[in-house]
C-alpha cells in the first residue's frame, strides 16, 4: 500500500515540471504581442 | 448664377469620383470646394467670367480625379495586378527533425520507428554522409532497442550442493544460463546506449538549423502563412501538459517539438527545459532524501 501510494505521488509530483513548462510556453505564445 | 456654376462643378467632381472609396471620395470633393470658396473669398471669383476661369484651371473633374490616382495617394492607388502577397522565411527543417524524432524516441516502435527516422535521416539534404553515419552507429535501433535488449540478455543463475552417500555436503556449484555483462560494464553501457542517441540527435538537429539558416530565405503565399499556434507548437504544449500519460518520453518529445519550433525564442526554450526539469526531478531527489534520513 504504502509503496503504491508513494509510486503515485512520485509520479505525479514528477509530472509537474514537465505540466509547469507546458503552461509557461502556452501563455508566452498566448501573451506575445 | 455663380453659386450654381460652383454646385455643378462639385457635382460633376462628385460623379467622376464614384470609383473612389466613399472617405476619400468626400474628402477630394470637400478639398476643392475649400479651395473655391477660399479664392472666392480673397476676391479671385467675384463675377461669373472669374469663376469660370478658376473652375478651368481647377481642370476637368475627370482629370482632377486620374490626377489624385496618380499622386500615389495609398487610398487611390488601384490594387496591383494580381501580384501574390508573399512572405519570406527561413527554411524549415522538417524533415530533420522527424528523423531525429524518430531515431530516438520513435524507437519506442520496435525496429520500425528507428528504421523509418534512418531513412529520413538519409534522404535529408542538410547532412553530410559522415553525420548520416554517425547517427545510425549511435546508436543502430535507437535509445530504446536497448530496453528490448536488456530484458532480453537476463542470466538466469542456480546454485546447487549435494549431498553423497556418505552424508559430505559438496560445495555449492552455481550454474548460469543466459548472457549478462558484469554490472561496471552493463550499467554504464545502457546510459550511454539511452542517451548517445539524444546528444546525437541534439547535435545534428542544431547542424541542420545551421545550415538551413545559411540558405536563402523561402518565399511563401501570405495565404500560406501559418498562424502563430502551429502544428508543432500546439504539439509542444499538450505532450508537455498531458504527456504523462507516457512517462519520460512524452514530455521529452513535447521539449523536442518546443526546441524544434521557432515560435518561441531560446530564451524561453531554455526556461521551458528548466523548468520541465527541474520539476521533474526535484520530487525524485526530496522523496530519495526523505527515504534516506
Amino acid at each position: 500500500m504504502g509503496i503504491t501510494l508513494g509510486f503515485w505521488i512520485l509520479a505525479a509530483s514528477m509530472w509537474l515540471g514537465p505540466l509547469a513548462a507546458g503552461i509557461y510556453l502556452a501563455v508566452r505564445l498566448s501573451t506575445r504581442p | 448664377m455663380t453659386q450654381a456654376l460652383v454646385d455643378d462643378y462639385l457635382e460633376r467632381l462628385h460623379r467622376a469620383a464614384a470609383s473612389l472609396p466613399p472617405e476619400r471620395r468626400g474628402e477630394l470633393v470637400e478639398e476643392i470646394r475649400e479651395h473655391i470658396e477660399a479664392a472666392r473669398a480673397e476676391g479671385q471669383a467675384s463675377t461669373e467670367a472669374e469663376l469660370r476661369d478658376l473652375l478651368d484651371r481647377l481642370g476637368d473633374p475627370e482629370e482632377i480625379v486620374a490626377a489624385a490616382r496618380e499622386e500615389g495617394d495609398p487610398l487611390l492607388a488601384p490594387p496591383p495586378p494580381s501580384a501574390p502577397a508573399v512572405v519570406y522565411r527561413r527554411p524549415g527543417i522538417g524533415l530533420e527533425i522527424a528523423a531525429a524524432v524518430l531515431m530516438t524516441v520513435g524507437s519506442i516502435v520496435p525496429v520500425i520507428g528507428w528504421a523509418v527516422g534512418a531513412i529520413l535521416a538519409w534522404s535529408a539534404r542538410r547532412w553530410t554522409v559522415g553525420e548520416k553515419l554517425l547517427a545510425t552507429l549511435v546508436v543502430p535501433g535507437g535509445p530504446f532497442l536497448a530496453r528490448y535488449l536488456a530484458s532480453l540478455a537476463t542470466q538466469t543463475c542456480m546454485t546447487s550442493t549435494s549431498v553423497d552417500s556418505t552424508g559430505v555436503q559438496s560445495e555449492p556449484i552455481t550454474q548460469c544460463t543466459g548472457v549478462a555483462f558484469p554490472p561496471y560494464v552493463g550499467i554504464p553501457l545502457l546510459i550511454l546506449w539511452l542517451v548517445l542517441p539524444f546528444v546525437v540527435a541534439g547535435l545534428l538537429l542544431t547542424r541542420a538549423r545551421r545550415r538551413a539558416d545559411a540558405e536563402p530565405p523561402v518565399a511563401v503565399p501570405a495565404s500560406r502563412v501559418a498562424p502563430r499556434w502551429g502544428g508543432l507548437e500546439i504539439a509542444a504544449v499538450v505532450l508537455l501538459i498531458a504527456g504523462i500519460v507516457i512517462p519520460v518520453v512524452g514530455p521529452l518529445a513535447g521539449l523536442i517539438c518546443a526546441w524544434a519550433s521557432s515560435a518561441w525564442t531560446t530564451a524561453e526554450k531554455w526556461v521551458a527545459t528548466a523548468i520541465a526539469l527541474v520539476g521533474a526531478v526535484l520530487p525524485l531527489a526530496i522523496l530519495l532524501i526523505a527515504r534516506t534520513s
